[in-house]
């Protein structure tokens, strides 16, 4: 029988998440003036790709500083920590996947539906009536987020597979 | 590989299509006609001031940029002061949009359609815990 060995949590492996975080966080917040634009999609699909489930870490982290910037209200910072799981979680059961198209449809789906995932805790709170109405008057922003993320997969996951693949943790 | 791409491609053309004709279908209806609304100021201290407007827009914040002062933001409208009193965002102060019966719109200013007779509020709030 052989048992799966646990990486240690080497400085090297902290800096990386500390990185990942980084360059998630600034992104986000040099795109945030245009519309449901956004690169922290890619970004989470590529770091799953190359670092696996360390990208939780830097979401999380994400998340944490994303909290302290505009308030921790429930209504948008719960579904903030369980969003970018989900797409993590979707990244890695393809990350044998090198297609540019593949990533970009994949990517246009989960714009397609971030409204609808953020709209749970009003489906929570208020019941089908309060998420159904905070999800269609969202489907706008989310129609934009689904075109801009296959643009954005479309053509930046090559040049940034690429751009990753000269970075590992051995 | 190409199998699973042709198939992620179609599930988001079906989910395109479909989100495409529901937002269609959904999203309400708006018209240039002469209407009037009213809207209802309450200030944190509870006193109130109404404002019947009487307007050609076809949005909320046709009716409301008379009175109202803030920001243009990518998502639309952000109303910071109404009738000269600015919400203290340091206090958590913000000003929240609700219907003629105090129920709070998913909508931001720049995206309620207003018809002939509706009624909204602008109300003070403090804190983000409503």
């Amino acid at each position: 029988m052989t048992t799966k060995q646990k990486r240690p949590f080497t400085a090297k492996r902290a800096t990386y998440i500390a990185a990942m975080t980084a360059i998630i966080l600034v992104s986000k917040e040099a795109l945030s003036s245009i519309a449901n634009v956004e690169p922290v999609t890619l970004l989470v699909c590529l770091f799953t790709v190359h670092f696996g489930f360390d990208t939780l870490y830097a979401i999380y982290v994400f998340a944490l500083v994303e909290g302290m910037i505009y308030g921790f209200h429930p209504l948008w910072w719960i579904p903030y920590l369980y969003v970018w799981t989900i797409l993590s979680v979707i990244a890695h059961a393809f990350r044998k996947e090198t297609s540019p198209l593949l990533w970009a449809g994949l990517m246009g789906i989960y714009g397609l539906c971030f409204g609808f995932l953020c709209s749970m805790p009003y489906f929570a709170i208020g019941q089908w009536s309060m998420g159904f109405t905070y999800f269609l008057s969202g489907l706008g922003f989310d129609l934009v987020h689904c075109v801009a993320n296959f643009c954005i997969g479309l053509f930046l996951w090559i040049p940034l597979t690429r751009a990753l693949s000269h970075i590992s943790y051995e | 590989m190409k199998r699973k791409t042709g198939l992620i491609l179609c599930l988001l053309a079906v989910l395109l299509v479909a989100a495409i004709a529901i937002f269609t279908f959904t999203r309400p209806k708006t018209s240039t006609d002469s209407k009037k609304i009213t809207v209802t100021v309450i200030f944190e201290d509870g006193s109130t001031n109404v404002h019947e407007v009487e307007t050609d827009g076809e949005y909320l914040i046709d009716a409301v940029k008379e009175f109202t002062t803030g920001e243009d933001s990518a998502y639309g409208f952000f109303i910071t002061g109404v009738d000269g009193v600015e919400a203290d965002a340091a206090a958590e102060q913000w000003w929240c949009i609700n219907d003629g019966n105090g129920e709070m719109l998913m909508t931001g200013v720049s995206d309620t359609p207003i018809k002939d007779g509706d009624a909204f509020q602008l109300v003070l709030m403090t804190g983000y815990d409503y």
